[in-house]
């Protein structure tokens, strides 16, 4: 089982992951004990601080995840003037609701997952620019969305729309 | 050299992109005086301009991702000008490759596109094309969005990011790798990033 092991934390949140015919549960918290469900669906307990497999239990079959957290990640505890220039440094509560979004994302199918990036503002974000989808979404501050997205000529946008990192908001929910 | 007041504007504080675009009553004004000493001259619609891009994710599906291009609307997106040398392109290179953080951002091509493209768009200007050039970089250029003002803070959003839609299209798919861009000349920095 692979482990993501730094000392990442995101906030309380929950996701179904349907992959096949496996669902998986997660349930982390950084403020509290919780109880998740691992593969077998057997109940564990992560206390506080608790850096133990947190995460395995959405990303161990999906690539798109491993990947997404990774690129998360990176950009924890980044200066400013990270890109060459003067982006501004995204700030580690911005990042802890991109890892929200990154699972609740990886329950999208193919094609409907976008890839993340931060901007030179500092904004964490997630787009995309196929066939099925354009999207330009930006986490403008913890726990506010916004984004452009356009499926099959028809443009979706959004604006100020609060996220809790526990559901998707529901506009984004239905176009993705 | 002309204009003093395009002049001024690349001094000062706050993001270039206001300070350009509040520098001229007219549109993409200060397009039509050279802005730097250094440069050959204003940018030419029939020029070609190369952006750097870098990985992971700089492209999507060969279109330069939108969230990169955040910079149109603040300190400007800088590119290189037709006739920059290959030198101006190791030089830009060495500091952009010093400076990324590790992980975070690696070289992998240029993306080559028209001025012109950039400059027009269906529904009038599309973006500002400076010349920008630098000491070791005559052939600098900024890509700047025109002023965009909405009703509110959520219309401004949206029509910032429905202008980058319409430059991540404008610009296109001209995405050439670091092995090919100029015989190669520069692959030796995806190689050292990876």
């Amino acid at each position: 089982m692979p482990i993501i092991a730094d000392s990442t934390y995101f906030l309380a949140h929950s996701a179904s992951l349907a992959r096949g015919e496996a669902v998986y549960h997660a349930y982390v918290s950084a403020d509290r004990p919780v109880w998740v469900l691992d593969q077998q669906k057997q109940p564990v307990q992560l206390g506080i601080g608790d850096i133990h497999q947190r995460t395995v239990f959405a990303a161990s079959a999906d690539p798109w995840f491993l990947s997404t957290w990774d690129k998360i990640s990176h950009h924890v505890g980044l200066p400013d003037g990270w890109d060459g220039a003067s982006a501004r440094a995204p700030t580690r509560e911005a990042l802890d609701h991109a890892y929200s979004l990154a699972v609740l994302l990886a329950a999208k199918p193919e094609g409907r997952r976008p890839v993340f990036a931060v901007d030179s503002e500092g904004r964490p974000g997630f787009a995309a620019n196929n066939r099925e989808l354009y999207l330009h979404l930006t986490i403008d501050t913890p726990g506010i969305l916004s984004w452009l997205a356009v499926i099959n000529g028809i443009e979706y946008f959004g604006d100020d729309i609060a996220f809790d990192g526990v559901s998707l908001p529901s506009e984004l929910d239905r176009i993705l | 050299m002309g204009c003093s007041q395009c002049l001024k504007a690349l001094q000062g504080s706050g993001p270039f992109a206001d300070r350009i675009n509040g520098a001229s009553v007219e549109i993409c004004g200060c397009e039509q005086h050279s802005l730097s000493e250094l440069s050959p001259g204003v940018v030419q619609d029939d020029e070609t301009l190369h952006f750097i891009v870098s990985d992971p994710d700089g492209l999507l599906d060969g279109r330069i991702n939108p969230i990169l291009l955040r910079q149109l609307h603040i300190g400007g997106l800088s590119v290189l000008r037709e006739n920059a040398t290959t030198e101006e392109f190791v030089r830009t290179l060495d500091e952009l490759t010093s400076t990324w953080a590790k992980n975070v951002r690696s070289f992998i091509g240029v993306t080559s596109f028209q001025c012109a493209g950039v400059r027009f768009g269906n529904e009038g200007r599309l973006c500002c094309v400076f010349d920008t050039g630098l000491p070791s970089k005559p052939h600098h250029a900024d890509i700047v969005g025109p002023m965009i003002t909405g009703e509110s803070k959520s219309a401004a959003e949206r029509l910032r990011k429905t202008h980058v839609k319409r430059v991540v299209d404008a610009i296109g798919q001209s995405f050439e790798a670091a092995a090919a861009f100029r015989a190669g000349a520069l692959a030796h920095f995806a190689e050292v990033q990876r």
